[in-house]
């Protein structure tokens, strides 16, 4: 879901840079392992929710740059309005708690 | 659909994985190089586990699995022709003996609902028939007072001289009730089946010919239907020809005609000639239906208790009485590929076991690399697999070969409708022997040499585990190999004492062939004219000893016997019968059957003169216990008094395992009855008997020129046909025990030189402390003859439980045989001593230093 959200809103992107992305965005809380990142990307690209491109980088090396397709969208806000309802009966759960 | 392009993007990734594993190295590389963490060995499990996402990884792996195993199968042929053979004959013989089995004992027979089909026999046992014959009277008893059959029909084999439309010819044909065709459920190729009118005696005028016949004979006209054919003198109507290769329950019936019994046949019930098969109603058990005929017996038994004394009618499924005689025979066939196809497991087993062992190093390293155990068996087994394919492409060969000999092992009854050949049962059978080869061979190494790859291999460990396994192994094969080995032995025994049975009579020299009587010479004195002068032209043939004519070639007619009557004792009792010979004088000197006391039969024995009969010494001890019987008298119920005028040795006519029956001798001279008057000729000769046969026949076509002459065969040939198949049973499992002991001592060998190579190391440290070779050679040689005996002791106890199971194969052997045992265990443990003792006896010659500073194997 992070790397489709970080995808949704950077544009093209290639896997360092999405590493990158989603550990600065949340103060370094989340680490992204590669190990984790690469199955992942491999996974999507196999249901088609991103696809890759052969691209140079700044520094002129070339790197795989991955782009959200529209199934990706879709799924993305399947998993996002999850994430919420999950997130809001949690936030319900911990309240009552209180 | 996104499912489906989910899996062509799958297909798309699987085809393009050289590529994207390259893409994805590099992608890898470059993250970790921005990262400036870089750890050896950490990007390779990184592509690893990212190309999972394909969901190919398994196929991948195949293939992968399947080049390397591949490339080590040709970089090890002797491994691979070793294994492979060994299993490739396993699983030949076992698909042979399959399809055999298959062929006889599983496939529908070729009638329609087969299943429900029964044969009715009268069970006398008592008096030599087990599977008995009726009479027409019981069987309108059986026919009209059932109520659990559909329907039953009677037949009874005949034979008849075709004459007039084509060169003269002796057929065999079937006279069979009209009814039995449609419950088999069979239709004419062309023209029709007979009608339940033609049931009526002198309606019966018709005949139905088989397809081969039509063709061969016939020539295939479709004309001849309706038009008359002149067979043994009688015109009979062709109504129909049979579907191509149809039979029923013989193989070589070239025709049928209506069984038409006249009233006063029906209203005998001592004359045993007729054959039945039924169909039950649908829902009724062979149980029942036996029952319901138990009930008739007892009647038949009540109303006429001379005849039917203690009647016994046995219903048995149509396929039972095909097949019962070779049943135990296949069966024992199956266990003895059964056996072998373990041993050749076992071999292979151990042998896939070392060889993985010396991978020992390559192993641990593919596990250090994080190969899982999973993947790793999967990969020894996918080799094995490909071993077993190997042998199972052979295996293939060998059974196709195998057929040629099996198909002589196929009943007569189904013969024509059954064929050995590589169906798609077959080949399952095939595939899944090899599968179960693979497995069976391939699952303990490959486990073991997994697991010992993940701890690192200790070497003093892997070399434990292979010992104990090896220990097993040893187990089995000496066990499997000695039952194999006292089952050969066993059979051997059997069939050599069958050959050393004395037939009774001196066959060398003596030519047979059947001349059916002619319609022109049938009656009483043409008869006799035929054969006085027949035998006076052979007789007076340069190179002829003698000449006879007789009712039948000993062991060619196990069957017609007569009940009798001894003078002053009252009417025949149940089971006074013997059989009833007609021969001419010439008959036991002939054949060379000595004449014990009195005479034989003579030239004056004639239509005038005293009747008189000559009989065997079984005759005469069983019916005239203590007693002379030379000068009594004795008669059937059709003939006249006859004096017991000699008595001669007995002749074993109903087949050299069965004890000899009665007989009686008559000459055809003094028998009026047309029932087995003589039409086999037999002639003695100087030299070889084959070359007369131009001579005699030429003879023969000089008296009646009409006359046809078939069956023509030296008695030899005759006798020799009583255990042709118990010899091909014989040589079969002779040869499967024979392979079986090979292929245990290799194992055996196999083990201890591996064993021997494995110690070297410690085998130096004992030789330098100052341990005679001797003594390491016995440990050695102990420590596999040990389980071998143990392996030997469980076999020699299967091998008396199962022998006693296989019982009825074997003759004049005892099935607990000391000796076979005894033997066979002997020849097992001198075996296994030789295999282990050939590789171990380099310890005679090690050199201690040099053992030392090998490394550790």
């Amino acid at each position: 879901m992070l790397v489709l959200k970080t995808l949704a809103r950077l544009g093209p992107m290639h896997g360092y840079g999405i590493a990158q992305h989603i550990e600065e965005t949340s103060g370094d809380v989340l680490r992204v392992e590669e190990g984790t990142l690469y199955p992942a990307l491999q996974r999507m690209l196999i249901k088609g929710w991103v696809l890759g491109e052969w691209r140079q980088t700044e520094n002129n090396r070339r790197a795989r740059y991955y782009r959200l397709t529209p199934a990706g969208r879709k799924q993305l806000a399947r998993e996002l309005s999850g994430f919420s309802r999950v997130m809001a009966a949690i936030g319900r759960v911990i309240e009552s708690e209180a | 659909m996104p499912l489906w392009d989910e899996w062509a993007r799958r297909w798309n990734a699987f085809r393009r994985r050289e590529q994207l594993t390259a893409e994805l190295e590099e992608e890898i590389a470059l993250h970790i190089e921005q990262r400036g963490a870089a750890r050896t060995g950490r990007a390779a499990v990184l592509v690893e586990s990212s190309r999972e996402a394909w969901g190919f990884t398994a196929l991948d792996h195949l293939l992968r699995d399947l080049r390397f195993g591949l490339r080590g199968l040709v970089r090890q042929p002797g491994f691979t022709l070793l294994a492979s053979g060994t299993l490739a004959i396993a699983i030949g013989a076992g698909t042979a003996i399959f399809s055999l089995i298959d062929a006889v004992l599983l496939r529908p027979l070729p009638f329609r609902d087969p299943a429900a089909l029964v044969y009715l026999y009268e069970d006398h046992a008592r008096t030599g028939f087990p599977r008995g014959d009726f009479s027409p009277g019981n069987f309108r008893a059986w026919r009209e007072g059932n109520t659990t059959l559909e329907g039953i029909g009677a037949y009874y084999q005949m034979t008849a001289n075709f004459t007039g439309d084509a060169e003269p010819e002796r057929l065999d044909g079937q006279i069979i009730s009209p009814g039995l065709f449609p419950l088999l459920g069979v239709q004419p190729a062309i023209g029709r089946l007979f009608t339940p009118d033609e049931e009526t005696p002198g309606r019966d005028g018709v005949v139905i010919l088989s397809h081969g016949l039509w063709q061969r004979r016939f020539g295939g006209d479709a004309s001849l239907i309706g038009r008359k054919v002149l067979m043994s003198g009688r015109p009979r109507t062709v109504v129909g020809v049979m579907p191509r290769r149809w039979q029923f329950v013989d193989g070589n019936t070239e025709f049928w005609v209506p069984l038409a019994l006249e009233e006063r046949s029906y209203s005998r019930f001592s004359n045993r000639y007729l054959h039945a098969v039924g169909r039950l109603k649908p829902g009724v058990t062979l149980e029942a239906a036996n029952q319901d005929l138990r009930a008739i017996a007892q009647r038949l038994e009540r109303e006429h208790p001379r005849e039917n004394e203690d009647l016994q009618p046995v219903l048995t499924s149509l396929r039972d009485q095909l097949t019962h005689q070779v049943r135990p025979s296949y069966l024992a066939l199956l266990g003895g590929v059964a056996c072998l196809f373990l041993i050749a497991c076992a071999n292979t087993s151990h042998l896939v076991l070392t060889r993985t062992m010396r991978r020992g190093g390559e192993l641990a390293v593919r596990a250090s690399l994080g190969a899982g155990a999973g993947r790793l068996i999967r990969q020894l087994l996918t080799e094995n697999l490909m071993l077993a394919s190997i042998a199972g492409a052979a295996g293939l060969l060998i059974a196709q070969a195998g057929f040629v000999l099996l198909r002589k092992l196929i009943p007569g009854g189904l013969s024509h409708s059954t064929e050995l050949a590589l169906d798609y049962r077959v080949f399952g059978f095939l595939a899944t022997s090899t599968l179960a080869a693979a497995l069976l061979s391939g699952w303990w190494p490959a486990w073991r040499s997994a697991r010992s790859g993940l701890r690192a291999r200790l070497a003093a460990h892997s070399a434990r585990t292979t010992r104990s396994a090896s220990v097993v192994l040893i187990g089995l094969e000496t066990a499997m190999a000695l039952v194999l080995l006292t089952g050969a032995g066993l059979l051997i025994q059997s069939f050599f004492h069958l050959r050393s049975v004395d037939p009774g009579v001196r066959p060398a020299g003596v030519l047979t062939m059947l001349t059916a009587l002619n319609p022109d010479s049938i009656t009483f004195e043409r008869r006799n004219q035929f054969y006085d002068a027949v035998l006076e032209r052979v007789q007076a043939l340069p190179g002829v000893e003698s000449a006879a004519y007789m009712s039948a070639i000993p062991l060619m007619w196990k069957g017609g016997t007569s009940g009798f009557e001894i003078e002053g004792r009252g009417p025949a009792r149940p089971g006074q019968e013997a059989l009833h010979r007609q021969v001419t004088p010439a008959y036991f000197q002939t054949l060379g059957i000595p004449i014990l006391r009195g005479r034989g039969l003579a030239d004056s024995d004639s239509a005038g003169a005293e009747p008189v009969v000559v009989v065997n010494q079984t005759l005469a001890r069983h019916f005239f216990p203590g007693e002379e019987a030379l000068g009594q008298r004795i008669r059937t119920s059709e003939g006249h008094w006859m004096r017991i005028a000699g008595i001669v040795a007995d002749v074993r006519e109903m087949g050299l395992a069965v004890p000899p029956k009665a007989i009686f001798y008559v000459s055809p001279r003094q028998v009026k009855a047309m029932f087995s008057a003589p039409s086999w000729l037999a002639v003695r000769v100087h030299g070889d008997p084959a070359a007369m046969t131009s001579a005699v026949r030429r003879q023969i076509l000089a008296v009646a020129p009409q006359q046809t002459i078939s069956n023509i065969r030296p008695l030899p040939d005759v006798i020799g046909a009583e255990w042709e198949t118990r010899e091909l049973y014989t040589r079969l499992l002779t040869a499967f025990a024979a392979v079986a002991l090979l292929l245990a001592c290799l194992g055996i060998y196999g083990v201890t030189a591996y064993s021997v190579a494995q110690r070297t190391k410690e085998f130096g440290i004992r030789l330098a402390l100052g341990s005679p070779p001797a003594h390491i050679v016995k440990s050695v040689c102990l420590s596999v003859l040990r389980p071998a005996t143990v392996g030997a002791a469980t076999g020699a106890a299967g091998a008396v439980a199962l022998s006693r199971l296989a019982q009825s194969l074997l003759f004049g052997v005892p099935p607990s045989n000391h000796g076979v045992l005894g033997g066979a265990a002997l020849l097992m443990l001198a075996a296994a001593l030789a295999a282990c003792y050939w590789p171990s006896r380099q310890v005679f010659t090690l050199d201690p230093i040099a053992a030392l500073r090998r490394d550790g194997d």
